[in-house]
């Protein structure tokens, strides 16, 4: 007679999510939501799934009816729209200007990463890992995360590096040198990771006049069309009312269209389109497609997912962009929580 | 924490959800996994490296206080919910999966969730106990009793 947990354990509830569950399939987004901008930010503030978030927002969407009420009687009595008076002028388009300090880096210029390096007799080149698991492939472990594959190894000045049956690999230190396209070639090998990046100089768009009557719902849905060279976004003076001014950080190869594409949508508020040093997306795009395929992820967050590499675990590609030297701005703006959620992978920062 | 996070939602999301599911609705039970890993986000710095355990105490703790706000659920409900999420399985036949499950749904509910912490999601008596905030033994005494009750029954039916 079999044991009743034996039974119970034989009509265990599958664990794969279920076709009814569009929600915590899409990463708890409504899936109609579409792509996301911001890892986390996006997951947190831009949807409103839990019953308290959809309590707070319908708390604030009748706080900022009375408010406009009172505000609209006000103004009414102040303007007195019944007494003819001469008609005000159309608002300008705001005026866009980049800070000369934050012009991107040339695409030559020289990076460095940090990460464990792993070379087998599977794979044609050295890989630059981004995490390490040991109980993967090869009998020292595994790489989860393929950065960049490396060009330039010359394991003799890497004295600790270790080797094993099914491969060689240093742990996790910083290479420096340059993007080559397809590869990052290789001229210096550090023990040590990389330096915690020195703050960068304030971030300087430009100022412009929020437009009253414009919120940041009609801002996010502008910024759910700008993916393309995405860094972040951000509002100042963002009040129920207005959406204050729109930040928007892209790579340099992208300003212009993001600019475009500001101006050409239903957004009417005020906006900036600046840069901030870092990779341009031609260096991603440039590197390592013989490995790595793009395709829309269905994952939490949306991401984009590279095909696993032979020999690999998994390759795992996020093309969202991470400044470090911008994190400080992103926590003023949302808190030290926030600041973490704007990646880049493969993650190159100019050698200080 | 932070690279690996979107991994810890692909990884642990659907045994959130099926967690979630045998204690209330489709909807809540969506947004409990919601929920918990907003949670798991604000908290991923205390996050313990066995995440499941700690995870579906996150869910447990929603939905307590969840239940708090809404009304008791009713001996029906429960049976509802646990013929809906149970797997069917040659082993065991239609019949008797649901005579299991309505056994499952006449136990006390503590009793229940202890058992079912094991069986379903296949958790240490341990690890049950860190999700429920109780001891281990506590939650072996739960686990034994529960299953006596259920064998007992199960040997009535089989005579």
């Amino acid at each position: 007679m079999p044991d009743v947990l034996h039974e119970l354990r034989a009509i265990a509830p599958s664990h794969e999510i279920p076709a009814w569950a569009s929600k915590v399939a899409a990463g708890g987004h409504e899936p109609a939501e579409g792509q996301p901008i911001v890892r986390g930010v996006d997951a947190l503030r831009l949807a409103p799934t839990t019953p308290a978030g959809r309590r707070r927002t319908s708390l604030l969407l009748g706080l900022a009816a009375v408010v406009a009420l009172v505000a609209l009687v006000i103004a009414a009595a102040w303007w007195k729209p019944w007494e003819p008076r001469v008609a005000t002028p159309a608002a300008k388009p705001t005026t866009m200007t980049t800070a000369d300090d934050q012009k991107p880096a040339a695409a030559t210029a020289r990076r460095q990463a940090s990460g464990s390096i792993v070379q087998s007799p599977t794979m044609s080149s050295a890989v630059l890992c981004e995490a390490w698991r040991q109980d993967f492939t090869m009998d020292q472990g595994g790489c989860i995360n393929v950065i960049s594959t490396l060009t330039g190894i010359d394991w003799t000045t890497i004295p600790w590096a270790k080797t094993g049956t099914d491969g060689t690999r240093a742990a996790a230190g910083t290479v420096q040198g340059t993007l080559q396209g397809e590869s990052f070639a290789v001229d210096s090998v550090l023990e040590t990771i990389l330096p915690t990046p020195s703050p960068a100089p304030e971030l300087k768009l430009c100022g412009a006049a929020p437009l009253a009557g414009t919120t940041t719902k009609d801002a996010e849905q502008l910024v759910q069309s700008l993916v393309n060279g995405y860094q972040t976004v951000w509002w100042t003076g963002a009040t129920s009312t207005s959406a204050g001014v729109l930040n928007i950080a892209v790579t340099a190869d992208y300003v212009g269209s993001t600019r475009d594409a500001v101006t050409n949508s239903s957004y009417k508020g005020a906006y900036c389109v600046g840069t901030l040093p870092g990779p341009t997306f031609v260096d991603i795009n440039r590197m390592d497609f013989s490995q790595i395929s793009y395709a829309s992820g269905s994952g939490p967050h949306s991401l984009l997912y590279g095909q696993p590499v032979i020999a690999l675990p998994r390759v795992n590609l996020r093309v969202m962009i991470r400044v470090p030297e911008q994190d400080p701005q992103i926590a003023a703006v949302y808190g030290p929580d926030w600041a973490a959620y704007v990646f880049v992978d493969p993650l190159f920062t100019l050698v200080p | 924490m932070t690279t690996d996070f979107s991994e810890l939602y692909g990884q642990f999301a659907g045994r959130v959800l099926a967690y979630a599911r045998r204690h209330t609705n489709r909807d809540d039970a969506e947004d409990v996994v919601a929920e918990t890993f907003q949670v798991a986000w604000r908290r991923r710095d205390v996050m313990p490296e066995e995440a499941l355990p700690w995870l579906l105490g996150v869910a447990h703790n929603v939905m307590r206080s969840q239940w708090r706000a809404a009304r008791r659920t009713t001996p029906a409900d429960t049976l509802e919910r646990l013929s809906d999420v149970a797997g069917d399985s040659l082993e065991v036949g239609v019949v008797r999966r649901q005579e299991l499950v309505e056994l499952l749904a006449k136990l006390p509910d503590h009793e229940r969730e202890a058992l079912l912490l094991v069986a379903w999601d296949d958790l240490s008596a341990d690890q049950a106990a860190q999700v429920l905030g109780i001891s281990a033994g506590a939650v072996r005494v739960r686990i034994h009793r529960a299953r006596k009750r259920l064998q007992a029954v199960k040997e009535a039916l089989d005579a």
